[in-house]
């Protein structure tokens, strides 16, 4: 009997690669693609593109993670943030603290490790001090993580939520009573057991003067490691353990599934990856850290991420991430709404059943393309002909609906929702710009759209939840997409999170 | 496996993926063409950048130095702008977040390309946007943070208000001269701001030969005092200092007084606002803070400022307003004189400010990017702030 | 001996007002199963609707200061009507069409509509009738809230009803503590009497105890739910307007005071045992003694400031001892 099992399992594994290298191969292509990516962009974007994509990675890091203990696991944890500031602090310190006692001052580091064959190619010395102090915050935050993970020896469902959530609170206050943080070598040296105790960890006016190592390279590296890991994880014994708990908890207990240990085990890693997001975060240029990273807010921002996603979804997670960073961005801008209406129009036209996968590729694809001809500032030009301002990339968007649906030989719905969509988006601009708010007092410098920001965020994120409350990709990924893997016997029926 | 429905739709999926690819090629062929025709600067708007929390926990604070801010720039285009140029704000929310100052910062120096920028009122928040000002070189003018570190960061970033270490000194001198010897301080510890002025006002009031009997702490949010006034009635203090903001203190006054606690309060120029009497009522009635400027000064300019912050707004406007106000007055100023409207030369002009007439009070920018200005102490009398003693930067490095 | 009587007293007090909040989480999550957190907003929307209607409509409607006798009650009802409506629609339109979906979507969902409700109350508009050019200008009308703190209008005077001890060291019961714990417990047995005696309290528990089954007895589900979130919106108003009675500054719509008021409000339900009305009142209390005892008595040991450090430590020590809280009953787990 046991045999037949284990033959079972072998069969179900199905790859004949050894395992190492199933990992392995994959992570070293996705990090020369970072590699590769970082020297492209830098190239081709102006800073500000490069900002949003470095917060998009580290978005992505923080929602994968927290989708091992929410998604796999089916664990409700929001005190996320907690573990993010955990790992961003002490990486943090570390780097700032060890910079400064050993070069005097706490500066970015650009030695090159050596200067033999090929050590110059890689990154300096900092650069390694920061990957160094960024592991071990990851390691401190997993600490952290099997502590948080303890309760749910006792506590099932909404009571472990609140337990993460009221770490996360405490966190917070922890690091709102450091002391200040020491601010050159003579006064570190000074500095007495009080003042080390408890840590200089900058109190509530945030850690400041951090080496800034965090580079687009650096974040999509650790991009790369999370997903892999994530990817790997969920195949493993380990990943199908925690994926039965999610299902049936007591059904996981009955079948011999350490319930505990494992749900442990998803809060250790989730907290490990979430304190390299920390890291990340600390390191890169034009933020400071504050004791306010580990409350629940932040936590929040990352649940929605989750969710929007698809529970469990690895690509769900990474899609959600990049496009509410980004739709927070456009959401700044009036002019925007534009992208904004297409952009809703496009997932539509992709969610539908038919042939989803290629519309995927296409609209991915293209939407890339035309958004660097963008930042590099190809076709800025209005159209002068038309009394809207048209511009051209609006144009190829529009375009490219309307080719859509006309393969998907629906041409009459597909004209009239493009229509639609333009329309809506150019009564809103037009609107927007003419009469920026419908305006009542003595006020005469009106409201902008972009002050309705937050306002639309919520909105879209409370239609989004009842027009697709399974997220954007459910339990899928990307690939079960493709038409080879669209007769697979699927995995169980979606059954997330409480019953 | 491969049937005539998937072999069309693969056709169809080549179809759409070239028809993308030609209207790809065909867009950038048709409009790069055309880019050429760029005018010249003449009449262009001058655009500058302001970032601040219209939204979120610090919204009050946010929306005030925007208010401000979009008056002088409306006084300055009616004026005929700079040379016929009229300035043109491109304004980003943060939500109190430094990851979204940092990103918003990005954004106006990388991609909208301003010529200066103004912003935040909290010190974090400047933190986080100072350093890419600092490295794109665009100068950065923060109205209200109070951190030291801020302008530390370089040669490009300046402000207008006071720091930490000179509005504790001015509160701890005012304190002193009041024969107040023993001063209780009752802050947030959540807030950089209210934190750091206390830490500030304890080293001065300690070196001034008083002492602080009962240091309380309370959390941004906290609406019931209680507990730590109780603590700080058994000490019987002198006088309370409560550095933080006017949205805090009317609470605490009135369980004060209801707690029987008669001394004197004290606090620092986050409670300037005309909401203040109001939301204090009796309770905040003798009670002193220091402030950059006496709203109820007869100088015309601030009386013309409150009518036109009121008439464009509805609003009395609290000292963040003003100082958003005078950080934009301020820059323009700069820009007249300037050499030129590029990074280092608006900078240089900056920095040679010397006796701007503002409404705060008048600024000269000091050698380390800091404005060097007098503090005044206001008291509330009859809901009405009065100034009571003027404490002047000299006196500081006493 | 004044000192422990005044911090009492305030327990109390600020004990009634979380009870009153923690009532509305309690109820929502025992017939619904999760957390509304856009429960807090809506005692911000009945703080400032009671302001709105004390400083801004009584003043229109030409009753200025002092303000009539009857204002405060007035104000209470004013708030509480636009709360249970406000309560209504948000069930109606964002958490009934996600009825049979996986909570941590409706979870989401309430994040979202809690958003909403502090950034459109943020925003501001300001009607004036006529034209404005009339001198003196009418009162402008502001719609919604704005970013500026405003000041609660007295609606009654703080009385001093019992003041012990003496010189500096008294301690004081005001007439406001007075009202606010009386109003707090008027309507706690007033909800204990509705969900107790009567047949509407009877479907509710009908339906916290099994949806479906509730459903084949003929109850109608939908009315109940929609009932039970009017009630909780209601209590919310009360609890706002009490708040800003005792603590006159009213706060903009995204202020930490509100998600802080309703976070503390929120642990009070899981203390005293989720979906147990009694419960969250006994967990109310506690949770107001937890940070007004320990702030004042072990701040001599940690230092102030760490109301929120004890208040989630007797979370953590209620959870770790009952899992289910004090009141709460075990779960049951079904195969």
């Amino acid at each position: 009997m046991k045999s037949q099992i284990q033959d079972h399992a072998r069969s179900l594994r199905g790859s004949s690669l050894p395992a190492l290298a199933t990992a392995m191969i994959p992570l070293i292509l996705l990090i020369f693609g970072a590699a590769k990516l970082d020297e492209f962009v830098a190239a081709s974007f102006d800073r500000y593109h490069l900002r949003v994509m470095m917060d998009v990675g580290i978005a992505i890091v923080l929602a994968v993670s927290l989708n091992i203990v929410n998604g796999y696991t089916g664990q409700f944890s929001i005190g996320h943030a907690g573990f993010f500031a955990v790992g961003g602090y002490v990486s943090a310190a570390l780097t700032y603290y060890v910079t400064m006692s050993v070069w005097g001052e706490a500066i970015l580091i650009e030695t090159p490790v050596s200067a033999l064959w090929p050590f110059p190619h890689l990154p300096p010395v900092g650069a390694w001090i920061f990957v160094g102090a960024a592991i071990l915050g990851g390691l401190v935050a997993a600490g952290a993580g099997y502590l948080v993970g303890l309760p749910s020896l006792r506590l099932r469902g909404d009571y472990l939520a609140i337990v993460t959530l009221g770490f996360g609170e405490i966190c917070r206050v922890l690091l709102e009573r450091s002391n200040p943080q020491f601010f050159d070598v003579d006064s570190m040296r000074e500095a007495t057991v009080a003042d080390w105790l408890p840590l200089p960890l900058g109190s509530a006016q945030g850690f400041t003067d951090v080496p800034k190592y965090t580079s687009l390279f650096w974040v999509y590296a650790f991009v790369a490691v999370t997903l892999v890991f994530a990817y790997r994880l969920k195949q493993s014994a380990t990943g199908r353990a925690l994926l039965s708990i999610r299902e049936d908890e007591t059904a996981a207990q009955a079948m011999g599934v350490n319930v505990t240990l494992y749900k442990v085990r998803a809060f250790v890693f989730a907290a490990f990856f979430a304190g390299l997001a920390g890291a990340l975060y600390a390191h890169q240029p034009g933020t400071i850290l504050r004791p306010l990273d580990a409350g629940f807010m932040r936590s929040f921002d990352v649940i929605i991420i989750v969710v929007l996603g698809g529970m469990g979804s690895i690509s769900g997670a990474t899609l959600a991430a990049v496009l509410l960073t980004v739709m927070a961005e456009w959401l700044r801008d009036p002019t925007h709404v534009w992208y904004l209406a297409l952009y809703i129009g496009l997932a539509r036209v992709a969610l539908t059943p038919r042939d989803n996968w290629r519309d995927l590729v296409v609209i991915g694809s293209s939407a890339v393309a035309l958004e660097s001809c963008r930042a590099a500032g190809l076709f800025a030009l209005s159209f002068p002909l038309l009394s809207v301002q048209v511009t051209g990339y609006e144009l190829v968007y529009a375009t490219l609906l309307v080719v859509f649906c006309i393969l998907r030989k629906d041409v009459l719905r597909g004209v009239l929702f493009v229509a639609g969509v333009v329309a809506f988006a150019e009564l809103v601009r037009w609107l927007a710009l003419k009469y920026p708010v419908v305006r009542f007092g003595p006020t005469e410098i009106p409201l902008r759209l972009g002050d309705y920001r937050m306002v639309i965020y919520a909105l879209l994120l409370v239609s989004v939840m009842i027009f697709r409350p399974q997220g954007l990709l459910g339990l899928k990924e990307i690939w079960d997409f493709l038409p080879s893997r669209r007769h697979a016997p699927r995995t169980a029926a979606p059954r997330v999170s409480g019953r | 496996m491969m049937n005539s429905s998937q072999m069309f739709g693969r056709r169809r999926a080549t179809a759409a993926l070239l028809t993308a690819a030609a209207v790809l090629s065909v867009g950038v062929g048709w409009f790069s063409t055309a880019r050429s025709a760029l005018a010249d600067d003449a009449g262009k708007p001058i655009v500058i950048g302001h970032y601040g929390s219209l939204t979120g926990a610090e919204a009050t604070f946010g929306k005030s130095t925007s208010n401000g801010i979009k008056l002088a720039i409306k006084e300055f285009n009616a004026a005929g702008g700079l040379n016929g140029r009229p300035i043109e704000l491109r304004e980003y929310d943060t939500k109190g977040d430094p990851k979204e100052a940092g990103t918003v910062v990005t954004r106006l120096v990388a991609s909208d390309k301003v010529t200066a920028v103004l912003g935040e009122v909290a010190s974090s928040l400047s933190l986080a946007g100072a350093p890419i000002c600092q490295e794109h070189g665009v100068p950065m003018i923060t109205p209200s943070s109070t951190n030291p570190r801020v302008t530390k960061v370089g040669d490009m970033i300046f402000r207008v208000c006071f720091i930490d270490a000179f509005q504790g000194f001015a509160c701890a001198r005012f304190a002193a001269d009041r024969n107040a010897k023993r001063v209780a301080t009752l802050f947030d510890q959540s807030s950089a701001y209210s934190e750091g002025l206390a830490r500030d006002f304890k080293r001065a009031i300690t070196k001034l030969g008083g002492e602080v009997p009962s240091e309380q702490r309370y959390k941004a949010g906290d609406n019931d005092f209680t507990a730590q006034l109780v603590a700080i009635r058994g000490t019987n203090p002198d006088m309370i200092f409560i550095p933080g903001y006017y949205t805090d203190v009317g609470n605490i006054a009135i369980q004060a007084r209801r707690l029987g606690i008669t001394c004197p309060l004290l606090g620092g120029d986050g409670w300037d606002s005309d909401q203040l009497a109001k939301i204090g009522g009796e309770a905040i009635e003798g009670a002193f803070y220091s402030n950059h400027y006496a709203a109820q000064d007869e100088t015309p300019k601030v009386q013309d400022f409150i009518r036109k912050y009121k008439a464009e707004f509805g609003d009395i406007p609290d000292g963040l307003a003003a100082l958003g106000y005078d950080a934009a007055k301020l820059l323009f100023d700069a820009m007249k004189r300037a050499k030129s409207l590029e990074g280092k030369d608006l900078a240089a002009a900056i920095a040679a400010t010397r006796d701007f007439d503002a409404v705060t009070g008048n600024v000269t920018i000091g050698p380390d990017r800091n404005a060097v200005k007098s503090a005044v102490i206001v008291q509330m009398k009859n809901g009405e702030r009065t100034m009571v003693a003027r404490v002047e930067p000299e006196q500081a490095k006493e | 001996m004044a000192d422990l009587l005044q911090i009492l007293t305030m327990a109390v007090t600020v004990g009634s007002l979380y009870a009153l909040i923690a009532l509305g989480y309690t109820m929502v999550y025992g017939i619904l199963k999760f957390i509304n957190f856009a429960h807090s907003d809506v005692v911000v929307l009945g703080a400032w609707g009671s302001f709105f209607f004390a400083a801004a409509l009584l003043p229109r409607m030409g009753f200025g200061t002092p303000l009539p006798w009857w204002a405060g009650g007035m104000a209470l009802l004013f708030a509480m009507a636009l709360c249970g409506l406000t309560g209504f629609l948000i069930e109606r339109f964002a958490y009934r069409p996600l009825r049979g979906a996986p909570r941590l979507n409706v979870l989401i969902t309430a994040i979202g509509v809690s958003l909403f409700l502090q950034n459109a109350g943020q925003l501001q508009f300001t009607l004036v009738r006529g034209d404005d050019t009339a001198q003196p200008p009418a009162p402008a009308l502001r719609l919604p809230f704005g970013t500026q703190p405003q000041r609660m209008p007295t609606l009654l005077p703080d009385q001093d009803l019992l003041v012990i001890g003496e010189g500096q060291s008294t301690a004081r019961l005001g007439s406001l503590d007075v009202v606010i714990i009386a109003t707090a417990l008027a309507l706690m047995v007033l909800l204990d009497l509705l969900v107790r005696r009567t047949k509407f309290g009877m479907a509710m528990r009908a339906v916290s105890f099994n949806t479906d089954s509730a459903a084949l007895m003929g109850v109608p589900v939908n009315r109940v739910i929609s009932m039970t979130f009017v009630l909780g919106a209601v209590l919310a108003a009360a609890a706002g307007f009490l708040y800003v009675l005792k603590f006159p500054t009213v706060q903009q719509t995204a202020h930490p005071t509100w998600v802080l008021v309703g976070l503390k409000a929120f642990v009070a339900a899981v203390v005293g045992g989720i979906g147990n009305l009694r419960g969250a009142v006994l967990g109310g209390f506690l949770i107001a003694f937890a940070e007004q005892f320990g702030e004042s008595y072990l701040q001599k040991y940690l230092g102030s400031g760490l109301k929120d450090v004890y208040v989630f430590s007797a979370l953590i020590l209620v959870l770790l001892v009952r899992p289910t809280g004090i009141l709460g009953s075990p779960l049951r787990e079904k195969v």
